[in-house]
């Protein structure tokens, strides 16, 4: 009993230091945030109990659900257009490309751009009248897209901007997932007279999708924190029509000083990035754990 | 190839590890530096420029350099605040907005009537008098303005003159007028006639050719009122036209700057310094050509207000932390860089500044060819909005009304009905 319980305790003092970080850097201020939610809190006047006030106050405010939306569709917009592309890529690279090296830089260059560099890059590039990008698609006879005006264009533009930067990182954990895929298994379904389709479906697909659905949780995450982005690309403008959640909690907590609200905005923020997330973290849990 | 062991890292880690513990280099040898905490306009126009560094002399006498840590205004603000609200700060100076002279935050600053009484800035009338009384909160002086940004309407006078105008507007119907006529493209190259920030410090002014306001001193509410109505429904009006930028929603105070050095705008309003850098040949493409004037007045109001609008301002002070540690410090970098010899050199630096003399300094009149417009606009000038706790709230919220009325998705009575719903609640009982 002592000699299996020894390497445990061993483990446990080994991990213990990471641990306390953890508990020190997010279980403590996320408890401290959540004291907050109920308190009535800003710079220069003491806290001040409100019970579920803030929580009220946020969930009838109009512009938190206006935000929660947009927030909800460039999510579902940028993690499954991101999966698509980046299982695209990732296939294409598997089944052989010319200059491979060179196509590789090409796909991951993105993600070493800084954010704000590349909003700035975009932002020049769709400049209403003398951006490049607009100017090729005002020459091609196609319509410009009006991101600083029109609500539904800066949320699109929005969302390719974040696939562009992040398609690496999806395109990485699909790509090794798919290099790891036994090639004997396609030579014998080949053997079988299996079709190129019917090769995908049965091979590719579900021998991807612990990957697909590490990819899809960790996207998810990510993508319900967007804010750069946005902020620097439109500002949550016009008229805050393209804000998104994480700039209310902005405005709320830095530009209003209203911390309880921010903090009850952030409690809620990840309540719902949990909702969202809950149907992949379940099947993660069926696919990697109760398969064994 | 020599060999660094585990124990030369370890030993000359825990050896600089000390030394920091212990205070050196800063420490050791030197004055602790004044801490000061602004935006990056603030630092140049103090230590750079035909006027020289101005916190020079200072530390000469002092023998303390200043460590300046500049911040965006909204980071600045709430970086500040942050600081103030501990037990103690090594913080002596931080710029704040009149803005931020709320009753709720007026805690935080040191007041300043004691510093004054004991050891007085020379000639202290000579400070705009509406600057001090911004910087007021119950009767008590927290902050000492030091810069007074009042903005003017800045036109390219080549524009204007090839759509046959020969001097910048004399009401704002004609501001209107040329803006439309002054919205072409020629060669490939597109111009707007206005390029105006969509924020409510332009609206204000605009507002004021009738005299209007966003919200009194008294802190009423006036936004449905004519003037701010006529004003959105101005600028609706000209976006419709094509006379503003497209874009103009998401532009940044800064964006309408590189639209007037390019020559992609006719005309602009901003602050009157600005002109130093619409006409500085190595930054402008119409060096000497970007004339300005203070915002005339409407042809309704012309005869009551005569030809010049009055002026808008936002100040900025100085301020000592009320936990800060060496507030006499503090003080006397405050009366120095407060001084008339230091806000005339200032003002060489690009500064907006807080005193009427300088204004009437012959070389200034001299060296700046807006020094008299600009005394012409501060002499009526208001601040923009008066300060409250809701202040910024009450901003965004207007901002988001005018954004929905200047892209025609509201009118401009509907809009400002709409702020106004808003704003009431927020305002001081």
């Amino acid at each position: 009993m002592s000699s299996i319980r020894r390497p445990l305790q061993t483990a446990w003092l080994l991990v213990s230091p990471v641990q306390a970080l953890l508990v020190l850097l997010i279980l403590v201020p996320a408890v401290y945030i959540f004291i907050l939610s109920f308190n009535r809190s800003s710079f220069g006047v003491s806290p001040e109990f409100v019970g579920f006030d803030n929580y009220i106050a946020v969930l009838s405010d109009g512009r938190f659900w206006k935000s929660a939306l947009n927030t909800i569709i460039v999510v579902l917009i940028i993690v499954h257009v991101e999966i698509l592309l980046a299982m695209g890529i990732a296939l294409l690279f598997a089944s052989g490309t010319p200059a491979r090296a060179l196509m590789l830089a090409a796909v991951l260059a993105p993600y070493a751009v800084s954010e704000v560099t590349a909003v700035v890059m975009w932002r020049f590039l769709f400049e209403p009248d003398i951006g490049l990008l607009s100017q090729a698609l005002a020459f091609l006879g196609l319509p410009n897209l009006d991101w600083a005006v029109n609500p539904t264009h800066g949320l699109l533009m929005v969302s390719l901007l974040s696939i562009w930067l992040n398609l690496p990182f999806t395109f990485i954990i699909l790509y090794s997932a798919r290099l790891g895929i036994p090639g004997e298994l396609y030579e014998a379904a080949q053997v079988d007279g299996a079709s190129p389709w019917t090769r995908f479906r049965q091979i590719t697909l579900p021998l991807l999708m612990p990957a697909i659905l590490v990819a899809m949780l960790f996207r998810y995450i990510f993508a319900f924190r967007l804010f750069s982005e946005v902020w620097l690309l439109t500002g949550g403008g016009p008229a805050r029509q393209t804000e998104v959640l994480a700039i209310y909690l902005y405005l709320e907590a830095f530009r209003y000083n209203d911390f309880g609200k921010a903090s009850a905005t952030g409690w809620l923020l990840v309540g719902l990035s949990l909702i969202l997330a809950l149907f992949y973290l379940r099947q993660l849990q069926k696919e990697m754990f109760n398969a064994r | 190839m020599s060999n660094i062991s585990r124990r030369t890292v370890l030993g000359t880690g825990s050896a600089f590890f000390g030394l920091s513990l212990a205070g050196w280099p800063t420490g050791a040898f030197a004055a602790d530096p004044l801490q000061v905490f602004g935006h990056k306009t603030h630092e140049t126009m103090s230590i750079s420029g035909a006027g020289g560094d101005t916190t020079a002399p200072w530390t000469a006498e002092t023998g303390t350099p200043i460590a300046w840590t500049t911040f965006d205004i909204g980071p600045l603000q709430e970086r500040l605040l942050r600081e103030l609200s501990l037990n103690q700060t090594t913080l002596d100076i931080g710029y704040v907005l009149n803005t931020q002279m709320t009753q709720q935050l007026a805690g935080l600053f040191e007041p300043l009537d004691d510093y004054q009484e004991k050891d007085p800035i020379e000639n202290f009338e000579d400070i705009f008098p509406g600057f001090v009384e911004g910087m007021r909160v119950g009767g008590k002086l927290l902050s000492i303005p030091s810069r007074g940004p009042v903005p003017g309407l800045h036109y390219n006078e080549e524009i204007l003159a090839k759509r046959g105008f020969s001097k910048g507007p004399e009401t704002i119907e004609e501001l209107a007028e040329i803006a439309k006529a002054c919205t072409y493209t020629e060669d490939g190259v597109s111009v707007v006639g206005y390029a105006i920030p969509l924020n409510y410090v332009s609206l204000v002014q605009m507002a004021r050719a009738w005299n209007g306001d966003l919200i009194t001193p008294d802190f009423k509410s006036v936004v449905q009122e004519p003037p701010m109505v006529k004003t959105v429904a101005m600028l609706a009006d000209l976006y419709a036209a094509g006379a503003l930028p497209r874009n103009v929603t998401s532009m940044t105070s800064e964006d309408p700057l590189t639209w007037m050095q390019t020559g992609r705008a006719a005309m602009y309003p901003g602050g009157f310094n600005r002109a130093v850098v619409f006409n500085d040949p190595e930054k402008s493409q119409f060096p000497g050509k970007i004339k300005n004037m203070p915002m005339p007045t409407s042809e309704e109001t012309r005869a009551e207000l005569g030809p010049y609008a009055p002026g808008t301002v936002e100040i900025w002070g100085m301020i000592i932390p009320k936990n800060g540690l060496r507030k006499d410090l503090a003080w006397s970098f405050i009366k120095h860089m407060s001084s008339n010899k230091m806000q005339l050199d200032m003002q060489f630096n690009g500064n907006a500044t807080v005193r009427r003399s300088v204004y009437e300094n012959e070389d200034i009149r001299k060296a700046l060819s807006y020094a008299d417009a600009a005394k012409a606009a501060l002499d009526s000038a208001r601040v923009a909005l008066p300060a409250f706790d809701n202040a910024t709230r009450v901003a965004d919220l207007f901002n988001e009304q005018v954004h929905l009325a200047v892209l025609g998705q509201k009118t401009a009575e509907q809009a400002m009905a709409d702020a106004d719903a808003a704003i009431q609640p927020l305002l001081p009982a």
